[in-house]
C-alpha cells in the first residue's frame, strides 16, 4: 500500500547544498530552517538579542499607577502626557503610543522587544523609559519626565541662521560663539548616540523634534529604536503625519535597505546642517520631492547658505551627509571629536570631495537605489493621493498625482526592459493614475489578481484595464458585501500568465477554449467563469470565423479532397491551427494522409519533408510578407487556413475556392483552483452586466458581452479538442 | 501541513510561558485527559515512524501508536514525571521503547486503545500518511528525531503563517517563504518585489524579519520540550544531526 522510501525525487538545497528528502511537506532545506533557531540568538543590527527570559513581566503594567495631568505633545506615534506616578509620587512623561489597526502580535511584541532594550540605556542625555506596557492592545510608555521644549520648536535659540543673528554688531563673534554653542550641542548629542550604538540600541529616527531641551538647555534624547518599529510594515495605513518627514533619513533608511549606525549619524549631520543654516538638507513640497532629493541630490553646502557658517563645520555636516554609508564617520563618537576638533581650532579629519566627484561617485555606486527609491516615491505618492482631503489639499493631491504616474510609468518601462515576465499594479495605484476616484483603503477588503496580456504598448493596456477592474470591483464588493480590490498583472507573454494561473498566483485571466481545456488537464480544479459572446455587429462575425480554401484550379471541392496534398496551417499555437486540424479529422483527414503539411511559423515541414527554403521562400520566417493566400496562390501548397476576413479581401482577385468555412472563437475568463465560491460567483455577476462597449471594446474581439459559461458549454470544443490531439499523435506515428 | 494540532501559543510573551510541554506532561500526569490527548495529537507522527522502523506493519503500527497512548492514559505513566529528568523528546522515546518492549510479548493479547481513537487515520490525506513513512534505510531512533524534527518545523512554519495571517500578511508570508532558506530562490528579490508592489530592499527587509522570527519561533517550540533554556541551543544541534 505504501512503500517505506518514497519513489519521488529529492532535490537539493541551494544554501548548504543538503539533500531535502520527500518526507519534507514544507519542501525546503529543514537543517537551514534549524539553524536559523541558532542564528537568531544574534542578530545582524545588534539591537534585538535573545529575548531575555528573565526580564519578561507576567503581570504587564496598566496605566493605574499613573494619574494624567495634561496632554503635552502629539506626534506621529502618538499622545504624551504628563502624569503623576501615584506610588512613586514622581511626575513622569507617559507616551501612548496609536497603532494602526492592522498592528500583529509581532509587531507588537517587536515594538516591546526594542522598547525594553531601549529601556536598558541609562544615559544623562536620553530620556529614561521607566515602563513598558500595553493597555488594550495599545502599548505605552512610561519616561522621565523632561521639562522644557524639543530642539525643533527651540531651533531659533540655537540655530545660525536666526534673524537676531543678522543684526548684531559684532556679528562675527556672535556667529562664532552660536557655532560653538552648536557644534557643543551636538557633540553632546553625538556621545548619547554613541552609548545607545555601543549598546546595539539604533535610534532610527534621529531629528530636531525628538532632542528635549531642558532648563539647562541640555539635550535629552527620546524615542530610541522604537519610532520606527511601527511605521515600517504598514506605512499604506498611515496617516500623512505618520510617514512624517523624511529631511533627516539617511538614503539607504528612504529605501527601505536595513540600516546600521551610519544612518543615525546621516541624521546627526542633517540635524547639524539645519542648525547651521536654519533649513534641513532637503527641503520639499511634499515628503516626496524631499525623499526624490534625498536619493538623488548632494545637499548644497552651508558655507553657500550662509557665508558665516565656518568651513570645518560644513564640511564635518557633508561628511555625514554623504550617499554612501561607508563614506561618513565610523562612529558617533568619530563625528563628536572632529566637532571638538573644530572647537578647538585644531585641523580636523573629515576631508571634502569635489562636487563631481561626489556625484558621479554616488550615481556609479548605487545605480538600484534609485529605483528602490521610485519604489518608495509611488508608495508615498499613492498614500498622498488616497488621503488628500477633497478640497484643501487639491493641489497637493495633483502633484502626488502627477509623481504618481511618472513614476509607475518610469518603473513599468524599467520592468518591461528586464526579462521578469509581468509587471504588477494594485488596484489603488491604477484607480488612481486612471483618474479614477480611488477609493480610500479599507479593514477587511479582500484581493484578487487579474492577469491580462500585453499586445502593443503595456502602459496604454494598463490603463486600459482600469475601467475594467473598477467595474469588477464595485460589482463584486456590492454582491459580496465586502470591499474588493482587482489587483492587475501585465504579462509580457500567454504561457507565462497561464502557468501564474495554475500556481495559483493570478486569480482571472482570459484564454481561448481549447488552451483552458488542456490547462484543466493539468489542474482540473481551474473552472471557465464567462465565455465571451462574439460582438453582432457589421464586419464582426467574418473575423470570427476562418475558412479552408484552395486555387481553383487545385481540383479540390470538399475537405476529404485534400487527402494526398498539401496544406497550411496558421502559426503552431494559434487557435486558428487547432481548429483547421480538428475540422481536418472530422473530415478523416489526419498527418498522414496530407502529403506534406506546415505551420507557418515553423521550418519543421510536415511528414514527407517535401518543401525546400528555394520552394517555400520565406515561410519559416514569421515576418515574411509570405502569407498562406501567398503560399497557395504561388502554388507553394494547395490548400491553407485563414480568418475569413482575410479571405474574403482577396478570394475574388485570385480566383481562390472556400472549401469550409467555421468559427474561430471561444475565449474564456478563467479562475484558479482555490476561490472562494463567493468570489467567483460574484466575478461572474460582474463579468455577465458588463454592457459599457467602451470596456467591453478592451477585449480582443470587441465581444458583446459576457455569457456564464461552465465546462458543459465547451465540450464541442473538447470534442475537437480530442480530434486535433489525434491528428498529432498520428504524425508523430507516421514519423 | 502535517497534524499543526491546536494552536497552543502566539507570538505574544505570555504563551512562552505558558504552555511547555512539561507541563502539559505534567498535567497530564494530574489526570488531565484532555491535556494528554493534545499531546498525542501533536507528537504521534515521531512515534509512528519510530513504530514503523522497528518492524511493524502499517497497520500495526497505527494500532502500536493508539496503543501507546491508551496505554499511558489507562496507567499514568507520565505521573512523578518531573521535567528535570531531562528532555521530553527523550523521554518519550524511553517511554515508547518500553511500551513497545512490553507490548511485543503481550502480542495483542489486549485489544489496543480500547474505545480510543486518538489519531483518525482515515481523515488524513494520502500524501500526508506518506509523508510520514520513514525511509528503509533509517534506525527506528533516526526515524523518530527526524519526524520530530520536521513536526517541530511544521509547526513552527504554521504558526508563522498564522501570525502573518493575524496581521493580514499572509500573502507576504506565501510569497515570502520560500526565501526562508538558501540564497537561490525561484524567484529573485527583485521579482518578489514587483509582484508585492514593494522595493526590492523593503523585502530584503521583510525576508530578514520572516528569518528572524522563524527562529525565534524554533527557539520557542524547543524550549517547550527541554529542562531549561540553557539546553536549547544544544537540542537544535541534535535535531540537526538527526536530519543529516
Amino acid at each position: 500500500m505504501i512503500s517505506g522510501a518514497s519513489t519521488t525525487q529529492s532535490t537539493t538545497c541551494s544554501s548548504c547544498g543538503g539533500e531535502i528528502q520527500t518526507d519534507v511537506s514544507f519542501r525546503q532545506c529543514p537543517k537551514c530552517l534549524l539553524d536559523l533557531g541558532l542564528s537568531s540568538r544574534f542578530t545582524d543590527d545588534g539591537n534585538s538579542a535573545l529575548f531575555d527570559l528573565g526580564t519578561y513581566r507576567q503581570s504587564n503594567p496598566t496605566l493605574i499607577d499613573y494619574e494624567i495631568l495634561e496632554q503635552i505633545g502629539r506626534g506621529g506615534m502618538g499622545v504624551v502626557y504628563r502624569a503623576r506616578q501615584l506610588s512613586l509620587n514622581r511626575t513622569v512623561a507617559v507616551k501612548m503610543i496609536r497603532v494602526g489597526e492592522r498592528a500583529s502580535p509581532a509587531i507588537l511584541a517587536r515594538f516591546r522587544r526594542e522598547a525594553e532594550t531601549a529601556a536598558k540605556l541609562d544615559h544623562p542625555n536620553i530620556v529614561t523609559i521607566y515602563e513598558v506596557g500595553e493597555e488594550e492592545m495599545n502599548p505605552f510608555l512610561v519616561m522621565r519626565f523632561v521639562p522644557g521644549a524639543s530642539l525643533a520648536e527651540r531651533l531659533p535659540d540655537f540655530a545660525l541662521m536666526a534673524p537676531q543673528d543678522s543684526k548684531q554688531g559684532t556679528k562675527s563673534n556672535k556667529t562664532n560663539e552660536r557655532q560653538n554653542k552648536i557644534s557643543r550641542l551636538m557633540t553632546t548629542v553625538a556621545c548619547a548616540v554613541h552609548y545607545a550604538h555601543e549598546r546595539g540600541v539604533l535610534h532610527r529616527d534621529l531629528k530636531p523634534s525628538n532632542i528635549l531641551l531642558d532648563q539647562n538647555d541640555q539635550p535629552n534624547l527620546t524615542d530610541f529604536g522604537i519610532a520606527k518599529v511601527l511605521d515600517q510594515e504598514t506605512a499604506l495605513t498611515q496617516t500623512s503625519e505618520l510617514l512624517g518627514t523624511p529631511s533627516y533619513m539617511a538614503p539607504e533608511q528612504a529605501a527601505g535597505k536595513s540600516v546600521s549606525r551610519s544612518a543615525d549619524i546621516y541624521s546627526l549631520g542633517a540635524i547639524l546642517y539645519e542648525l547651521l543654516t536654519g533649513r534641513p538638507p532637503f527641503e520639499g513640497r511634499t515628503p516626496i520631492d524631499i525623499l526624490r532629493q534625498v536619493a538623488e541630490q548632494e545637499p548644497v553646502n552651508p558655507t553657500l547658505l550662509n557665508a558665516s557658517v565656518n568651513e570645518d563645520l560644513a564640511t564635518i555636516c557633508l561628511k555625514c551627509l554623504d550617499k554612501d554609508p561607508t563614506r561618513r564617520y565610523g562612529s558617533a563618537l568619530e563625528f563628536a571629536e572632529d566637532l571638538e576638533r573644530s572647537q578647538r581650532h585644531e585641523p580636523i579629519l573629515a576631508r571634502r570631495a569635489g562636487p563631481i566627484l561626489r556625484l558621479r561617485r554616488w550615481t556609479v555606486r548605487n545605480p538600484a537605489l534609485a529605483t528602490l527609491v521610485a519604489s518608495l516615491v509611488i508608495g508615498m505618492a499613492l498614500t498622498l493621493v488616497l488621503l488628500a482631503k477633497a478640497s484643501e489639499e487639491k493641489r497637493r493631491k495633483s502633484i502626488a498625482l502627477s509623481i504618481l504616474r511618472t513614476e509607475t510609468a518610469r518603473q513599468l518601462q524599467e520592468i518591461w526592459a528586464t526579462p521578469s515576465p509581468f509587471f504588477a499594479i494594485k488596484s489603488e495605484t491604477l484607480t488612481a493614475m486612471a483618474g479614477l476616484e480611488p477609493a480610500r483603503l479599507r479593514t477587511g477588503e479582500k484581493r484578487f489578481t487579474m492577469a491580462f496580456v500585453s499586445a502593443g504598448n503595456p502602459l496604454d493596456r494598463v490603463l486600459s484595464a482600469a475601467p475594467l477592474l473598477e467595474h469588477i470591483e464595485n460589482r463584486m464588493s456590492a454582491l459580496a458585501q465586502t470591499p474588493t480590490r482587482i489587483d492587475l498583472r501585465l504579462y509580457k507573454t500567454q504561457p507565462h500568465a497561464v502557468t501564474d494561473l495554475l500556481a495559483g498566483k493570478v486569480d482571472f485571466l482570459q484564454m481561448n477554449a481549447p488552451e483552458y481545456l488542456r490547462a484543466k488537464m493539468e489542474a482540473p480544479g481551474i473552472q471557465a467563469l464567462v465565455l465571451l459572446t462574439p460582438s453582432s455587429g457589421p464586419g464582426a462575425l467574418r473575423s470570427e470565423s476562418a475558412v479552408f480554401f484552395t486555387r481553383a484550379d487545385t481540383g479540390i471541392k470538399t475537405v476529404s479532397d485534400l487527402r494526398g496534398r498539401s496544406f497550411l496551417f496558421g502559426t503552431a499555437n494559434s487557435t486558428l491551427t487547432f481548429w483547421a486540424k480538428a475540422h481536418l479529422v472530422e473530415a478523416g483527414i489526419q498527418a498522414r494522409d496530407l502529403a506534406k503539411y506546415r505551420y507557418i511559423d515553423s521550418n519543421v515541414e510536415g511528414p514527407q519533408n517535401a518543401g525546400s527554403p528555394a520552394n517555400a521562400p520565406g515561410l519559416g520566417n514569421p515576418f515574411s510578407p509570405m502569407t498562406p493566400v501567398e503560399a497557395v496562390i504561388d502554388r507553394v501548397y494547395d490548400a491553407a487556413v485563414v480568418t475569413e476576413e482575410r479571405f474574403q479581401q482577396v478570394a475574388a482577385k485570385n480566383k481562390l475556392v472556400l472549401l469550409k468555412r467555421f468559427p474561430d472563437t471561444s475565449s474564456v475568463l478563467v479562475g484558479q483552483s482555490k476561490l472562494p465560491t463567493l468570489a467567483t460567483a460574484s466575478f461572474q455577476h460582474a463579468m455577465t452586466t458588463l454592457k459599457d462597449s467602451h470596456i467591453l471594446q478592451t477585449f480582443p474581439g470587441s465581444p458583446s458581452g459576457f455569457a456564464l459559461c461552465s465546462d458543459k458549454n465547451l465540450s464541442e470544443i473538447r470534442d475537437k479538442l480530442a480530434a486535433e490531439t489525434l491528428f498529432d499523435e498520428n504524425s508523430l506515428e507516421h514519423k | 501541513m502535517l497534524s499543526p494540532g491546536p494552536s497552543d501559543g502566539s507570538a505574544t510573551g505570555a504563551a512562552r510561558f505558558g504552555t511547555t510541554h512539561w507541563s502539559l506532561v505534567l498535567r497530564a500526569g494530574r489526570g488531565a485527559d484532555e491535556a494528554l490527548l493534545k499531546l498525542c495529537k501533536i507528537y504521534w507522527p515521531p512515534l509512528y515512524a519510530y513504530t514503523r522502523r522497528r518492524g511493524h506493519g502499517f497497520h500495526e503500527a497505527q494500532d502500536l501508536t493508539q496503543g501507546f497512548f491508551a496505554h499511558i492514559l489507562e496507567n499514568r505513566a507520565f505521573e512523578g514525571v518531573a521535567p528535570h529528568k531531562g528532555r521530553f523528546r527523550s523521554f518519550l522515546l524511553v517511554s515508547l521503547k518500553h511500551f513497545l518492549d512490553s507490548e511485543w510479548h503481550k502480542q495483542r493479547t489486549l485489544k489496543r486503545g480500547g474505545q480510543q481513537v486518538f489519531i483518525s487515520w482515515d481523515e488524513l490525506k494520502p500524501e500526508d500518511r506518506e509523508l510520514v513513512e520513514p525511509s528503509d534505510q533509517w534506525t527506528p531512533e533516526k526515524a523518530f528525531n527526524r519526524r520530530w524534527a520536521l513536526m517541530l518545523l511544521e509547526r513552527v512554519m504554521e504558526q508563522l503563517r498564522k501570525e502573518y495571517a493575524a496581521a493580514r500578511k499572509e500573502e507576504l508570508f506565501e510569497k515570502l517563504r520560500e526565501c526562508l532558506t538558501g540564497d537561490k530562490h525561484e524567484k529573485s528579490y527583485q521579482e518578489i518585489a514587483t509582484e508585492l508592489n514593494m522595493s526590492e530592499g523593503g523585502v530584503k527587509v521583510a525576508v530578514h524579519r520572516l528569518r528572524r522570527r522563524f527562529g525565534e519561533l524554533v527557539r520557542e517550540q524547543v524550549e517547550r520540550t527541554v529542562a531549561s533554556p540553557e539546553e536549547i541551543d544544544d537540542e537544535i544541534r541534535q535535531l540537526f544531526a538527526a536530519l543529516s
